[in-house]
């Protein structure tokens, strides 16, 4: 398989579907799905495959085989569409160095699993004789691992052309394992892994119809809930039938709901959705801002999604109260930039060092009001040096209320702007404003800036400023007719504009979906949103109204 | 009082009174109060053309051709020596050296045997200039300050090693060695911390003055500097405990008088020991704290923050820490003792440079039940 894919240089998605579909799927292919689609005038489909992320690739095999095994590496880039990686990930496919890279991984991956440290535990029986093919302890393992991985039983076809890889490689290399690890690798670069298909059977409800398999539709849970793959109790659903109840589909969603893991599934969620990806390339003029360690990078992502898992999931806090809280988690690091005490010694419950603690910024305070107040947003939208309310205005129009602003045109003239020792205009805002009064630039500036200029209070590095360049800061601002007076203001009104959480139904539901919300599910997102105020904005609540609706598993809106 | 006679009493009755004031007093007595970290704290040089008359003092390696022509070694075996003396060389050459001491015609430890050598006389500071402060009170010796321009300047730890090279910096450029000191001491031992208390610190009025050990060292910033704002928990114990008077005159903090202990590492600085201990900080925009810290110390203490770096220390800061114990006792000045008349105290005078922090009570570390 590995042969074939590189060999051929499969470099788009209908290629790879090409590949994929030779490798005796037993359902009908999405290819033909597609076809009956369109047939019947629908646009719209559901994603004929979804690559699976670096996130999902850990987590999965932290799952199956347990944390401690490494998974070091380079994956293949993401592509972001419709704001979010999760759409995106239909768009993608695996490059020839990409496969190579993917088999380093799993030839790594695979070497732990087998290592004389983890055998016993990992897999389930023991060989006659560990220098020597021994089919029955092969099939064994590689039945219940294959099952785990490709989120599905393997078809017999695909089991006994793994059982019998592994005898010719035991056979071969005269070792019981490495026969073993070479079947593990292979699977483990196998498209049935990497990517996630939507398989069909006919829907006994809609006779002529189709809906997604009970494995389609697990994968489809636990990918949205939990950034993993199905645990075993899941395929067990899937296989007995029960996700196409009611009844059983509701069970499983509160299991999963109700499941620690549920914590990754919301960090991926909103990782994807705050765009946190671009922390990675994310940069400071140190001789500016010398306290912006790579330290502070790590501990600004965490703050945000410590400061989200605790007020949606462990608080079950109104989603737009994200906007206003004062409650977060700081480390000693963070402190310097917030310029607020915390030491570095509390114990975490398990008796462990944890450098984080729990923080509540003073009711009068400007610092710490919400997420978009947070060191992550500030510093992710500035400029290595120095702030911008352009960039901010722009993140909070596209990433918190789901609006498109456009890119500038090639031919601006940034020189003002980024004159920050500029005598005569010494705040971001009078060099913004001389800046857009040129008509090329002012119809976007006044999109993103006002909204902008109240976090002006906080300098590239997320750091409270009071003054620019020696200029009081007018932090004073407008978001769609609302106007406000610094950053707590803007805080209120993103919480109270209606935006904020239809966007956020929109982007969940589409992340789920793996891709755009079609026009015929607007119904649908609607319905969710007033659910989801009816239920007092808890994102668990969003949650299982959408992994529970018939249309979240509707292979065509 | 002096600084060299602490009673096991009085360490008790200080434990107490470090607890009530770090725990206690520090909310409830001042108005104000604000805290440093010590980021750069060494010898304050002010080096010269022409402070040194009689030259710079020669490199160890030198040193150490002296040392071997005095063993008698032929020129031929002291090239074969020096040909391989990279690093220190190897165990039989910093045997050679470190052993250069004799004891009725035996080779000893010259660190741990200094006076088992002849005093090599380092060359001295004898220009106009240096920083420290005039602690006894006599105008008419000692230097002149080159900021203050105070008139009899006590500082003859500068005296002693300012014509080391590697004791030689104009501001703000810093001595190597006290690069290679500070930094090693920085990085890894419990840092000083600095608190001033008083009704307002943002105008003139009297204050009172804390110098602390915390209970964790200093981190840095991405320049490499110590990071402003970091969080510090004070250490209880009384032996780094020190409450001075102090009054703050267009944003300089003075300080004329007391003891001073802090505790340094075993290593680097043994510990900072001053009697009629004297500052002089300015109180910077931005809210730095930069100036001079100065005093008597004992001067063994200072020896022994070099000797115990040994052999390879002493190779790569280049001096000669024999001949360190020789200035530094020749030309201490204050406190002699009782017996033989030699003084037990040398003055001094350290730059101080340090941002703002955070500082906390210490707080006993909780076990998972209790949490």
């Amino acid at each position: 398989m590995l042969t074939r894919f590189t060999g051929n240089r499969l470099v788009g998605g209908v290629a790879l579907a090409a590949g994929v579909a030779l490798a005796a799927m037993s359902s009908i292919s999405v290819a033909y799905a597609a076809e009956q689609a369109a047939a019947s005038g629908v646009k719209d489909v559901a994603p004929a495959m979804r690559r699976i992320s670096s996130d999902q690739y850990t987590n999965i095999v932290a799952a199956v085989f347990g944390p401690t095994i490494k998974v070091g590496g380079r994956f293949e880039p993401d592509i972001r569409e419709g704001g979010l990686f999760a759409v995106g990930a239909s768009k993608v496919s695996v490059s020839a160095t990409g496969i190579e890279q993917y088999h380093a991984l799993a030839r790594s991956v695979a070497a732990q699993v087998v290592d004389d440290r983890r055998r016993d535990t990992l897999i389930p029986c023991r060989p006659a004789s560990t220098k020597a093919a021994d089919d029955m302890c092969a099939r064994q393992f590689l039945a219940k691992t294959g099952r785990l991985l490709y989120r599905r039983p393997l078809t017999n076809a695909e089991l006994e052309a793994r059982v019998a890889a592994a005898g010719a490689s035991a056979t071969k290399l005269g070792n019981f394992y490495a026969g073993l690890q070479a079947s593990l690798t292979a699977m483990l670069v196998s498209p049935q892994f990497l990517f996630r298909h939507v398989a069909l059977e006919a829907d006994p409800a809609h006779p002529g119809g189709m809906r997604m398999d009970g494995y389609t539709k697990a994968a489809q849970l636990s990918f949205f809930l939990w950034d993993s793959a199905p645990d075993i109790e899941l395929l067990n659903a899937a296989e007995n039938g029960d996700l196409h109840t009611r009844k059983g589909l509701e069970k499983q969603v509160d299991r999963l709901l109700a499941s620690r893991k549920l914590e990754t599934g919301v960090r991926a969620l909103f990782e994807d959705m705050l765009r946190f990806d671009e922390f990675s390339t994310l940069a400071k003029d140190t001789a500016i801002y010398p306290k912006f360690t790579i330290q502070a990078v790590a501990d600004a992502r965490e703050q945000t999604l410590r400061t989200i898992v605790d007020h949606l999931l462990v608080r079950r806090g109104d989603y737009r109260d994200l906007y206003t809280t004062r409650h977060t988690f700081l480390t000693p690091t963070l402190g310097t930039i917030y310029a607020v005490p915390v030491a570095d010694d509390p114990l975490s419950a398990n008796g462990t060092a944890d450098a984080w603690t729990p923080y509540e910024f003073a009711a009068n305070d400007p610092r710490g009001v919400g997420i978009i107040s947070q060191v992550g947003f500030l510093a992710l939208h500035s400029h290595p040096g120095r702030s911008s309310p352009t960039l901010r205005g722009k993140a909070l129009r596209e990433v918190v209320l789901c609006q498109r602003v456009p890119d500038p045109p090639g031919d601006v003239n940034f020189t003002l702007v980024q004159n920050t020792s500029d005598k005569v205009h010494r705040t971001a805002r009078e060099r913004l404003g001389a800046h857009a009064t040129e008509p090329m630039c002012s119809g976007c500036h006044k999109l993103t800036d006002p909204m902008g200029y109240a976090l002006e209070s906080f300098d590239s590095d997320g750091a409270f400023r009071s003054t620019e360049n020696g200029a009081k800061i007018d932090t004073t601002g407008v978001l769609d007719g609302i106007a406000f007076a610094d950053a707590p203001g803007l805080g209120r009104a993103v919480h109270d504009n209606p935006q904020t959480v239809s966007c956020l139904v929109d982007r969940v539901y589409a992340y789920g979906a793996g891709r755009p919300i079609a026009k015929a599910e607007r119904e649908q997102t609607q319905a969710l949103a007033k659910d989801f105020a009816k239920d007092g904005y808890r994102l668990p609540d969003l949650l299982r109204h959408v992994a529970t609706s018939d249309a979240f598993y509707r292979v065509a809106p | 009082m002096s600084i060299f006679r602490v009673s096991g009493s009085a360490r008790l009755a200080g434990w107490a009174a470090a607890l009530f004031a770090v725990g206690f007093s520090a909310e409830c007595a001042a108005a104000e109060s604000r805290s440093w970290v010590v980021g750069w704290f060494t010898l304050a040089t002010y080096s010269q053309e022409g402070d040194c008359s009689a030259g710079i003092n020669p490199s160890i390696y030198e040193v150490y051709r002296t040392v071997l022509q005095n063993m008698g070694k032929t020129p031929k075996e002291i090239e074969t020596i020096f040909s391989d003396i990279g690093n220190g060389g190897p165990p039989a050459t910093q045997e050679l050296f470190i052993n250069r001491g004799r004891i009725d015609g035996k080779p000893v430890n010259i660190y741990d045997n200094p006076m088992s050598a002849p005093d090599p006389k380092f060359r001295e500071v004898d220009g106009k200039y240096a920083f420290g402060f005039n602690l006894d009170g006599k105008a008419d010796t000692g230097y002149e300050g080159p900021e203050s321009h105070e008139r009899g300047v006590d500082n003859q730890y500068y005296r002693a090693l300012g014509c080391n090279q590697n004791h030689r910096a104009f501001p703000p450029d810093r001595p190597t060695h006290a690069i290679y000191i500070w930094n090693g001491a920085r990085d890894s031992s419990p840092a000083w911390i600095i608190t001033v208390k008083g009704e307002n610190l943002d105008q003139d009025g009297e204050v009172t003055v804390l110098f602390d050990r915390a209970l964790k060292h200093a981190t840095l910033d991405a320049t490499g500097n110590v990071v402003a704002d970091a969080t510090f928990r004070i250490d209880p114990s009384p032996r780094s405990h020190n409450e001075l008077k102090g009054r703050i005159k267009d944003s300089i903090l003075y300080i004329d008088d007391g003891d001073l202990h802090l505790l340094g590492d075993p290593f680097n600085y043994v510990k900072l020991q001053l009697a009629n201990t004297h500052a002089r900080f300015k109180l910077l925009p931005g809210g730095k704290l930069e100036g001079i810290l100065g005093g008597y110390m004992p001067w063994m203490n200072l020896y022994f923050s070099y000797s115990s770096h040994g052999y390879v220390a002493e190779v790569n800061e280049s001096i000669n820490y024999h001949g360190v114990y020789h200035a530094l006792r020749r030309l201490a000045d204050a406190y002699p003792d009782p017996k033989t008349g030699q003084n037990t105290a040398i003055s001094v005078a350290y730059r101080v440079e340090a941002v703002r922090a955070f500082t906390l009570p210490a707080e006993p570390i909780k076990s998972a039940d209790a949490r």
